[in-house]
């Protein structure tokens, strides 16, 4: 079961009805009651990964808590007044058990990950290597993968470095716990929350609003248009013209890789639409994952804006502690011995840059291509930033305002030509067809103005909804860009408001695709 | 409260309006060949009076001849046959006909695949099977015990079975022959390869040439006791049960097909000892034309009674009717 199912609806219209019914104090359980049937239902038999997860989270975040606490008591209760240099070294010690605690859910919950994730993909890579030497590899092991692992792994260890930072406070309820890591519209694919923000809302009983209903039915309408019209419409063209690389030339190739941008970008942004939606019905509100990332002027600032509960989770957890660690700050007086002062003092960032573009890459897909793509994506990020000095200066010889229209325009198609490029790897369904797409794609490149050359021999009328949908699409980032849509909406007549809403289930209705394929039907599912 | 009934009437609107686009949407893209179209025009009208019912694959929606049935055992015969009817569909057709019609006998026709092979799998089996159902309460009951949550989506939201909506040709096709007198008169378009008799039979008269190009039939194609599928005899039973609760004579019809080909299906005197041990057990009235069951069934059918090489043609069907209603007379005389 998927979340753009009828039968999803029917079932989340019933689990709402079951939310608002039971008293207050026990809504947090039914939330759970309904996380762990949905999860099941999406197919989920085997309970013990996050069974795990939870349970170690609880146990460790407990554990570090307690330490803090007795530190503290420690502190207060002293018979005499510490010195500094004792205080210190209390907190050391104190930091430094805390630490193993911390290491030892990390350790479990990403050894899960990695066997289960990775498993395969280092097995596959070592009998390449054991084969140059004519020893015989391993055999694959074959384990399947749950649903949503890599979303609530990462949830689970964000909130356990919180409570190491002190950030949080600990949930004791190992149930609380893991209705925090399972709660169903974002464990398979995100956001990927917060504790501090996700869980007071989880636990927290609420009553009935309609504003909340209206706002979120109109939020899963308008996903639901995202990924049935656009996402699944373009998805045959996509992955048709991406299969039969070989055959067509490069320009075709192209513009697939437009395709793909448009469909994934639907794909992800309707779930995370739908997501939402379920979530304010609920009276939870959670993270947006989007902020019209084809607007953006450059390659990083689209970061901030795609994927943003992923991108943050990367920028707070990795590149910042990353940046100021001990090997960071080395890499960076290695660099200053045989380099200009200004690039080494950036080797620092460069360091943690590579390796949350390597972790990204990795945390998409266990495959070559997807460290191609991540690499890709963080060597034109890097690059951007040492040569800044020189592009300043090139525009300033060319005249060029930072501020203009023209150039804001020109800045967004560029990162987004740049974005759609870089589909190549996840499109491709092999390294080596992507390379192969990518040589296609600089070298065999015929611009034609021939339709067939743009959409293959694909069904025309897909397009054309793809294309309804899209215009429907742009129309809306524009609004939002100049005010909130949704309020200026509610401030409308129930005649246009309802009028808007059956113009768009029409249009789910006619024009929406329900073919798709895809694990889970969102792309997104699959990581 | 205020806002109960706030949602009460939005529900309501939105109901309405799905509704409404669902009608709409049938009237333009239903397809002016679609069979379907003129036997739920026939199941309305006959509604209340059908007494006999004719259940099963392709075999028996175009290989079995109602007019001939209705004339010969003096009653009112609608022949409900599908495409791969899954033998639970047809479960599930008997329970709503009951539910509409004074049901006394029901025949359902089977052939070597239907007990090996269940049909169940395929969205458009099923849609077929629920496009010609009444009763809400069947067609839920239906689709939470055979259906997927695609048949949800597809029976519920008409449109979304439509794959080229902008195919306007198409369209106007469609309304201008719903309009035409040919549809008011039960006249399929004239470029089908069918033709429309009523109550839900449609024929070819074509005549079988003898060739066929599958040498080695699939293995499903060919009898095999322990391939039988579970599920077909559960639901044989299920419909067994269900006759004999509402005092329905029951009964199985064992279709022949063209000798050349039915020589290939394998040891059809097995299917045929299994049958007769599978209806005393059940106490199902059972009418064998399996050629090993039935000497001389090819001179009552030879290969010109077929259009291809396991369906009747319209003389095969009136033939064989003319062979069930007399031999079913005599059973009932004995």
């Amino acid at each position: 079961m998927s979340v753009n199912q009828l039968s999803f609806f029917a079932l989340f219209f019933l689990s709402v009805i079951l939310y608002y019914c039971v008293p207050r104090k026990c809504q947090w359980m039914a939330l759970l009651g309904i996380s762990l049937l949905f999860y099941h239902l999406m197919g989920v038999d085997n309970f013990i990964y996050v069974l795990v997860t939870a349970g170690t989270l609880t146990w460790t975040t407990g554990k570090m808590y307690q330490i803090d606490c007795c530190l503290e008591e420690e502190l207060k209760n002293a018979p005499a007044k510490l010195t500094r240099s004792e205080k210190k070294e209390k907190k050391a010690q104190a930091k430094s058990r805390k630490k193993r605690w911390l290491l030892c859910m990390i350790f479990i919950n990403l050894g899960i990950l990695l066997v289960l994730k990775y498993g395969d993909f280092f097995v596959h890579n070592a009998n390449r290597i054991l084969g140059v030497f004519g020893i015989d590899g391993m055999n694959k092991l074959g384990l399947v993968v749950p649903l949503g692992l890599s979303y609530y792994t990462l949830q689970a260890i964000g909130y356990a470095l919180d409570v190491y930072k002190g950030k949080s406070v600990p949930e004791k309820n190992p149930c609380k716990v893991l209705l925090f890591v399972t709660f169903f519209p974002q464990m398979t694919q995100g956001p990927i929350g917060r504790f501090g923000e996700l869980a007071p809302q989880l636990y927290v009983g609420r009553t009935f609003s309609y504003k909340n209903l209206s706002y979120g039915c109109q939020r899963i309408l308008w996903g639901m248009m995202k990924k049935t019209v656009i996402a699944d419409n373009l998805r045959p063209l996509a992955t048709g013209i991406f299969h039969q690389y070989k055959t067509v030339d490069g320009f075709t190739l192209f513009m697939a890789c437009i395709y793909t941008t448009f469909q994934i970008y639907a794909d992800f942004s309707g779930y995370s639409d739908i997501v939402c939606g379920i979530g304010e019905i609920y009276g939870i509100r959670m993270e947006e994952n989007f902020t019209q990332p084809f607007f953006s002027k450059s390659l990083s600032e689209y970061w901030r804006r795609w994927h943003i509960s992923l991108s943050s989770w990367f920028r707070d957890y990795i590149f910042y502690p990353a940046s100021i660690s001990k090997s960071a700050v080395s890499f960076g007086k290695f660099g200053g011995r045989f380099l200009p002062p200004r690039i080494s003092k950036m080797f620092p960032a460069v360091f943690a840059l590579s390796l949350v573009w390597i972790s990204t890459g990795l945390w998409h897909d266990a495959s070559w291509r997807y460290i191609l793509w991540g690499a890709a994506n963080g060597a034109i990020i890097i690059s951007a930033i040492i040569l800044k000095p020189q592009f300043d200066a090139a525009k300033a010889k060319l005249h060029i305002r930072e501020d203009g229209g023209l150039w804001q325009v020109f800045c967004m198609i560029r990162t987004f030509l740049i974005v759609s490029l870089l589909k190549v790897f996840p499109g491709a369904g092999s390294t080596i067809g992507s390379l192969r797409i990518f040589k296609k794609i600089f070298f065999d490149f015929h611009p034609a103005l021939d339709y067939t050359l743009w959409f293959m021999d694909m069904e025309s009328y897909r397009l054309i909804y793809a294309a309804i949908g899209l215009v429907l699409f742009l129309i809306v980032s524009i609004l939002q860009t100049k005010g909130k849509v949704r309020d200026f909406l509610a401030a409308k007549p129930v005649v246009v408001r309802w009028a808007v809403y059956l113009f768009l289930l029409s249009l789910i209705m006619f024009m929406g695709a329900f073919d798709s394929t895809a694990i889970g039907g969102f792309e997104y599912a699959q990581f | 409260m205020r806002n109960f009934k706030k949602i009460i009437c939005r529900i309501m609107v939105l109901l309405v309006f799905v509704l409404m686009v669902n009608k709409i949407s049938r009237y333009m893209y239903e397809s002016r060949t679609n069979p379907l179209l003129l036997e739920r025009e026939d199941l309305k009208e006959t509604k209340g009076t059908v007494d006999t019912l004719l259940l099963g694959t392709s075999l028996v929606a175009w290989g079995l001849d109602p007019a001939v049935i209705s004339e010969e055992l003096d009653a009112v015969c609608f022949n409900l046959g599908t495409e791969s009817q899954p033998i639970s569909g047809a479960y599930f057709l008997l329970k709503d006909q009951i539910r509409n019609n004074p049901i006394k006998r029901v025949f359902l026709g089977l052939g070597v695949t239907s007990m090996v092979e269940d049909n169940n799998t395929l969205v458009g089996r099923r849609l077929a099977i629920l496009d010609r159902m009444f009763s809400p309460l069947v067609k839920a009951e239906y689709m939470l015990t055979d259906g997927t949550f695609r048949d949800f989506e597809q029976f519920f939201l008409y449109p979304t079975r439509v794959e080229n909506r902008l195919d306007f040709q198409f369209v106007e096709k469609n309304i201008a022959y719903k309009q035409s007198e040919d549809f008011q008169n039960k006249i399929p378009p004239s470029y089908t390869k069918w033709k429309y008799i009523g109550m839900g039979f449609k024929y070819n008269d074509q005549v079988y040439d003898g060739n066929f190009k599958a040498k080695r039939l699939r293995k499903n194609g060919i009898w095999d006791r322990d391939n039988i599928q579970e599920r077909c005899v559960e639901y044989i039973t299920k419909i067994a049960q269900l006759c004999k609760k509402n005092d329905i004579d029951f009964n199985i019809v064992i279709f022949p097909h063209a000798y050349e080909f039915a020589k290939l299906q394998g040891d059809l005197s097995d299917m045929d000892a299994y049958f007769e041990e599978f209806c005393q057990e059940l106490d199902i009235g059972l009418f064998n034309y399996n050629y090993t069951a039935y000497e001389g069934i090819y001179e009552i059918l030879p290969d010109e009674y077929y259009w291809d090489r396991k369906h009747l043609n319209k003389d095969g069907a009136a033939a064989i009717a003319h062979l069930l209603c007399s031999d079913y007379k005599e059973e009932m005389d004995s």
